[in-house]
C-alpha cells in the first residue's frame, strides 16, 4: 500500500545498506504494530497486504527477512511460504510466521511449508526483535 | 512518520468497522447463497483478524467473543454445521455486539456485555445441531429482533479520513510549483519591466496551479458512495423481515465519490426513505405474487454524477404512490390544490410538506409521507433538491440532487440594486431578458413563457424586500426547480465565479432562502441563495422573506 511505501523510501537513501524486512498482514492494525516494534531500529520496512502481494514484493524488493501473517486473502501464509520456497530468489530468505496462540497444527503446517520460525499473537515486541536480529545475523 | 499507540488504535477502530461491514454484507449474501465459499472466507478472515488485533491490544473480552464466532465459522466452513437462516441471524447479532464492544474496549471498557453469554451459548448450540431446519432462505428468523442502535460507531469516528499518501505527494508537488510560480510573479512585478501580457500569463499559470491544488484537496475528501450504500444491505434485510416482506437491495454506483460530509448528511434521509419503501411501498410476498411480480421486492440505490452535482436515487418496485389518496389527504389538511389537473409530480411533492403524513394516517393511506419533510430538510441543508416519480402499481422513485462538495461552489453572481447575491451554478440553466410586458408587473411573482414552456418566476427585489426599482432592463435566471424550471428576476448578471461558502452566524441563520455567505473578490459579502427554499416560499405564497420568519417548522 502506498502509505507504507512512502515511509520506506525516506529511509532508503541513508548511508550504509540497511537491512530490509517485508511485513505481510491483511490487517493494517497489525502492520502498524509491527512497524512500531521494528521501525525504531533502523530497518527498511516494506509491506504487503496478502499472500500474493507478498510473493510479488519478495521478488521485486528482495527483503533480507519476511514476517508474515497466516490467515490472509488470495494466498494464505502457508501457501505464500511454499511458493517463496519454490522460487530461486527467495529460497533461503528467513520467514517468520505470525500465528494466533493455540494453533498447534498451524505451527506444524508452518514448518511443513518451509517457514524458518514463528511467533504468536499477541506479539511480544522483545521476542520479535530478538528473533529478527538473530536471523539477520546481528 | 511517528507511529503512536493512539493512531494505531484509531486505525484499528476504522479497520474493525470496515471488517464488520464486510462481514455483514457477506452474511446477507450467505443467507441467500449458503454455498458461497468466498463469502464465508471473507467472514472468517475478518473475524480472525479482529481476534488477532484485539489480542494485540489486550482486549480480552473482544478476543474471546471473536474466538467463539470463529469456532462456529470454522465449522460452517468445513460443512460440519449447515449454513442456515438461524446461523446467519445469530452471527449478525454477534456483529451488532462486536460493534458496541470494540469501541467500548478502545475507550477503556473491555467488558462482557450482558447478552454475550447467551450468544456464546446459542453459538455453541448451533455447532452441535445436526439436522438442518425446514428450508433455507425464507424461514422466519429469530434471535435478534431488537433494533440495533443505528450505526452509532460509524459516525463516532467519521471525523478521521484515511488518505492515500500518493494524493498528499501530489499536493506537495503542486505546492512546490505554486511557490515557484508565485515567486516568479513577484519578481516580475518588482522589476516592473514585464509587459502586461507576460504578467497576465504568469498570473494565469499560478491561478491554474491553485485550482489544481484546490481540486485535489477537495477530492481528498471524497469517498466512494458505494461503501455507504453497502451498509444498507443489512438494513434492508432487517427491515423487510420486521415488516414480513421480502426485499433485496441493488446498488448501482460505479466509481461515484462524494464529500464525506455529504455522506454523513445523507445517512438518515436514506434510511428513512428505505424504511418507507419497505413499509409502504413493497407489497407482501403474497400480494406481489398475485400481481405477477417477483415475491421479493427490489430496492435500488443509484448514484451518478451530473454536471457539478451528484444524483442519488432510491427506487422500489412496490405499489407506488396513490395520487387520489394524497389529494384527499391534502384537501383534508386544507392545502391548496390547483384547479383542474395538477401535474403528478406536484401532487407527489405534497408528501414533502411538513406534517403531511402522521403516524395514524399511515395505516389508512398508501402514501409514504412519514418523515419525508425531515428528509427534505436534510437534503436542503446541504443545498440539495428532491424530486419524486411514481407509477401506481409499479413503484416509486425519489431522486436527490446534491452538490459534489460543500466548502466551495461554482457560484453565479447576480445583482439587485447595490447588493450582490450568489446562485449556486449547478442550479442555473440559462439567462433570459425579462420581457417588456412583465416589467411593470407589480407582483413579486409572475409567469412567463419560455419557448412555449411555462416559467414561473419570482422577483428577487420584492422577495428580499429591497424596495426601489430596477434602472435597467431586468434579467431572468432560469434555474432547476422541483423537477421543472423556475425563474429568478434580478437587475444585473455578474456571471460565474468560484465561491467559498461561509456559514451564516446565528443571527441570520433563521432566514429561509439564504444558505450562507461568501466573500467576493472586492472584499464585500454576498449572500448565497438557497434556491429551492426561496422559490418554494416565493412562488407558493408570493410573500417576502424576513428575519425571524420561521419556515413553519421548528
Amino acid at each position: 500500500m502506498a502509505p507504507e511505501r512512502g515511509v520506506g523510501n525516506i529511509t532508503a537513501n541513508c548511508e550504509k545498506k540497511k537491512k530490509k524486512i517485508l511485513l505481510v498482514d491483511d490487517s493494517l492494525t497489525a502492520l502498524m504494530l509491527h512497524r512500531m516494534v521494528l521501525g525504531k531500529t533502523g530497518y527498511e520496512l516494506v509491506t504487503a497486504r496478502d499472500g500474493r502481494e507478498a510473493v510479488e514484493k519478495a521478488l521485486t524488493e528482495r527483503p533480507d527477512l519476511i514476517v508474515m501473517d497466516v490467515v490472509m486473502p488470495q494466498l494464505d501464509g502457508f501457501q505464500a511460504c511454499r511458493r517463496l520456497r519454490a522460487l530461486e530468489q527467495t529460497r533461503s530468505t528467513p520467514i517468520i510466521l505470525v500465528t494466533t496462540r493455540g494453533e498447534a497444527e498451524s505451527i506444524t503446517n508452518g514448518f511443513a511449508s518451509g517457514c524458518t520460525d514463528y511467533i504468536t499473537k499477541p506479539v511480544n515486541g522483545l521476542e520479535m526483535l530478538s528473533k529478527v536480529k538473530s536471523y539477520l545475523g546481528e | 512518520m511517528e507511529i503512536d499507540h493512539e493512531s494505531i488504535l484509531q486505525t484499528f477502530l476504522a479497520e474493525t468497522e470496515e471488517n464488520l461491514a464486510g462481514t455483514e454484507e457477506a452474511l446477507v449474501t450467505l443467507e441467500t447463497h449458503p454455498d458461497d465459499e468466498e463469502a464465508l472466507g471473507i467472514i472468517f478472515r475478518a473475524i480472525h483478524t479482529l481476534k488477532g488485533d484485539a489480542t494485540s491490544f489486550g482486549f480480552q473480552r473482544v478476543s474471546e467473543f471473536a474466538h467463539a464466532m470463529e469456532n462456529v465459522l470454522d465449522r460452517l466452513r468445513c460443512g460440519e454445521t449447515p449454513v442456515t437462516g438461524e446461523a446467519v441471524s445469530l452471527l449478525l447479532g454477534c456483529v451488532d455486539i462486536l460493534r458496541r464492544m470494540v469501541p467500548a474496549a478502545a475507550s477503556g471498557a473491555d467488558e462482557t456485555p450482558p447478552e454475550m453469554a447467551s450468544m456464546i451459548g446459542q453459538l455453541g448450540a448451533l455447532r452441535t445441531a445436526s439436522a438442518p431446519p425446514p428450508s433455507g432462505g425464507f424461514t422466519a428468523l429469530h434471535g435478534h429482533r431488537g433494533r440495533r442502535p443505528a450505526h452509532a460507531s460509524v459516525t463516532s469516528h467519521a471525523k478521521t479520513l484515511r488518505i492515500d499518501t500518493s494524493k498528499l505527494d501530489r499536493m506537495l508537488n503542486l505546492i512546490t510549483e505554486l511557490t515557484v510560480a508565485r515567486g516568479r510573479l513577484g519578481q516580475m512585478l518588482e522589476a516592473g519591466s514585464s509587459s502586461r501580457a507576460d504578467l497576465l500569463e504568469a498570473h494565469r499559470t499560478a491561478d491554474g496551479l491553485h485550482r489544481d491544488l484546490q481540486e485535489l484537496v477537495m477530492r481528498a475528501r471524497m469517498v466512494p458512495v458505494e461503501t455507504m450504500f453497502r451498509s444498507y444491505i443489512r438494513i434492508v434485510r432487517d427491515l423487510a423481515r420486521e415488516n414480513g416482506k421480502l426485499a433485496r437491495l441493488v446498488i448501482e454506483a460505479p466509481g461515484v465519490e462524494v464529500d464525506t460530509r455529504i455522506i454523513e448528511h445523507m445517512r438518515d434521509p436514506l434510511t428513512h426513505m428505505i424504511r418507507n419503501a419497505i413499509a409502504h411501498g413493497i407489497e407482501s410476498p403474497g400480494e406481489r405474487a398475485e400481481r405477477g411480480k417477483d415475491p421479493s421486492g427490489r430496492i435500488t440505490l443509484r448514484a451518478h454524477h451530473e454536471a457539478a452535482s451528484i444524483v442519488i436515487q432510491v427506487s422500489d418496485d412496490g405499489v407506488g404512490l396513490s395520487r387520489a389518496r394524497i389529494a384527499d389527504r391534502a384537501r383534508a389538511m386544507g392545502l391548496a390544490l390547483g384547479e383542474g389537473k395538477t401535474a403528478d409530480h406536484d401532487i407527489y411533492r405534497l408528501i414533502l410538506e411538513p406534517g403531511f403524513s402522521t403516524v395514524d394516517s399511515v395505516s389508512t393511506m398508501s402514501g409514504r409521507g412519514v418523515g419525508m419533510d425531515i428528509v427534505r430538510r436534510n437534503v436542503e441543508a446541504v443545498r440539495g433538491s428532491l424530486s419524486i416519480d411514481s407509477v401506481e402499481g409499479e413503484g416509486c422513485s425519489i431522486t436527490i440532487r446534491l452538490p459534489l462538495t460543500l466548502a466551495i461552489i461554482d457560484g453565479f453572481g447576480v445583482g439587485v440594486g447595490d447588493e450582490t447575491y450568489v446562485i449556486p451554478l449547478d442550479a442555473v440553466i440559462e439567462c433570459v431578458e425579462l420581457p417588456e410586458e412583465e416589467r411593470d408587473n407589480p407582483a413579486g411573482v409572475g409567469m412567463l413563457s419560455l419557448r412555449g414552456q411555462v416559467l414561473p418566476y419570482v422577483r428577487l427585489r420584492r422577495l428580499l424586500k429591497l424596495g426601489g426599482s430596477a434602472i435597467t432592463r431586468e434579467s431572468v435566471v432560469v434555474v432547476h426547480y422541483e423537477g421543472g424550471i423556475a425563474g429568478i428576476t434580478v437587475d444585473t448578471l455578474y456571471g460565474e465565479s468560484q465561491t467559498v461558502i461561509k456559514p451564516l452566524g446565528r443571527l441570520l441563520d433563521s432566514i429561509p432562502g439564504i444558505s450562507g455567505s461568501a466573500i467576493l473578490g472586492n472584499g464585500r459579502v454576498a449572500l448565497i441563495l438557497d434556491v429551492p427554499v426561496m422559490l418554494r416560499r416565493g412562488l407558493l405564497t408570493g410573500s417576502g422573506l424576513a428575519i425571524g420568519d420561521s419556515d413553519g417548522v421548528s
